[in-house]
């Protein structure tokens, strides 16, 4: 990045941190790895910022950036292969204070790309076109992925409801 | 739609003041980007003197002693063959175990470092474990399309049980590519990891352009050529001898 580019670098993070912050805790479901992440992509946009302010929705490059970079950081070795980390008992994740809808447990629910997938179409209100773009993967798949994931979170929602969870 | 937005909007709340400081983003940020102004400097130069001495090796200095046939020819064929995945394998662990062997003498176990595989089962959490290597079932233990399975031929795994210094631990060693979109000189990209060098350093070895971070359970290094080191306790139990894992990972044989 050129230094004449930096104040304008530093107007959009300013402005934008608090909700990329909200987009990451809703992928990582807790406030320091989403401040990790979003450091991180913030780093990235940096060193990419001439192309970013190129795109025509920046914001949704951005969170493109942030969504990739989770799902990429979910890929390395040490986050995929300590089966013995997580035995299967541990995996129903506790209800927590401010989850008063339990939709935190449910949207943990379901995959990474799904969750990624739900975060950007019901969250950040991108298209299925946009979606499929930042991610890298054709529109049938974040269709059926976004159904499959609402399918989820309401067939979930319904047995919480039973259950007396909601 | 806005339904769903503002129930997921409620279920975050109240966000907690950040530790971040924009400040500090843009001084990691022109950091990074003068190391990689310097590292593809460096690289340039590297190159430039690898042509020179090519050049001078093609050409010939006119007073070189003649090599014997048989060796040349076998110095040649042995550039020429392209090493297979068992054999990097191989080569690998034998480079990692004399790394431990150099840094720690009295090491005892290293012969239980054994290889590992990754087997995955779509759908479960976690998507793929461990397993000893087989090789009758390696190239199908993935699905075909997975990045598993593509990346089976470029990653290795070991885990064995060391014990140093009246310490025994069980230990999990990768050596692999480091993801493309990853590079290199970037410590931040690495969340969890950044800024926790044992001794308080800044998260850069003094080796030029290889990029050493550890915590109190894992131990990273990255080289220029993309080689990604990585140490850790196979259940996540705190890792002993990360000084130790430093000097092994910036070992200039432990490279693929």
């Amino acid at each position: 990045m050129r230094r004449e580019d930096e104040p304008e670098y530093r107007e959009y993070v300013a402005a934008r941190m608090e909700s990329l912050r909200r987009t990451a805790f809703l992928l990582c479901h807790d406030w320091h790895a989403a401040d990790d992440l979003v450091s991180t992509v913030l780093l990235k946009l940096y060193r990419s910022w001439s192309r970013a302010r190129g795109a025509d929705n920046v914001d949704a490059y951005v969170r493109g950036m942030l969504t990739n970079a989770w799902l990429d950081e979910r890929r390395r070795p040490w986050r995929r292969e300590w089966p013995q980390a997580e035995p299967p008992e541990a995996q129903a994740p506790p209800v927590e204070p401010g989850d008063r809808s339990g939709i935190g447990r449910l949207l943990r629910s379901l995959g990474p790309r799904q969750r990624a997938v739900v975060v950007l179409r019901y969250y950040c209100d991108l298209s299925v076109e946009q979606t499929a773009h930042l991610l890298g993967i054709s529109e049938g798949t974040v269709k059926s992925q976004s159904a499959r994931g609402l399918e989820t979170l309401r067939g979930l929602a319904v047995d919480a409801h039973a259950e007396g969870r909601l | 739609m806005n339904d769903y937005r503002e129930c997921l909007d409620e279920y975050v709340g109240t966000a907690p003041r950040t530790t971040m400081d924009i400040d500090d983003l843009v001084k990691r940020g022109r950091r990074a980007q003068r190391g990689r102004r310097i590292a593809a400097a460096s690289g340039g130069l590297a190159l430039t003197v690898a042509a020179a001495l090519s050049a001078v090796s093609v050409l010939g200095p006119p007073v070189r002693p003649p090599r014997p046939p048989a060796a040349a020819s076998a110095a040649v064929s042995a550039h020429a063959a392209p090493e297979t995945p068992d054999e990097r394998a191989q080569r690998l662990l034998a480079a990692v175990k004399a790394a431990i062997a150099r840094e720690a003498p009295g090491v005892a176990g290293l012969a239980t470092l054994r290889r590992q595989m990754h087997v995955c089962s779509p759908g479960a959490t976690p998507p793929a474990r461990l397993a000893p290597y087989d090789a009758a079932t390696f190239d199908a233990a993935c699905p075909d399309d997975s990045p598993l399975h593509r990346l089976r031929l470029e990653n290795f795994d070991w885990i064995g049980q060391l014990t140093i210094g009246g310490v025994t631990s069980a230990v999990r060693i990768h050596v692999g590519a480091m993801p493309q979109d990853d590079p290199a000189g970037e410590p931040e990209l690495v969340p969890g990891l950044v800024g926790k060098v044992p001794g308080g350093g800044t998260g850069l070895s003094r080796t030029p352009g290889v990029t050493v971070l550890a915590n109190e359970s894992a131990v990273q290094v990255v080289k220029p050529d993309g080689t990604l080191f990585f140490v850790g306790h196979p259940e996540r139990h705190a890792l002993p001898w990360t000084d130790l894992w430093q000097s092994v990972g910036v070992d200039p044989a432990v490279h693929l």
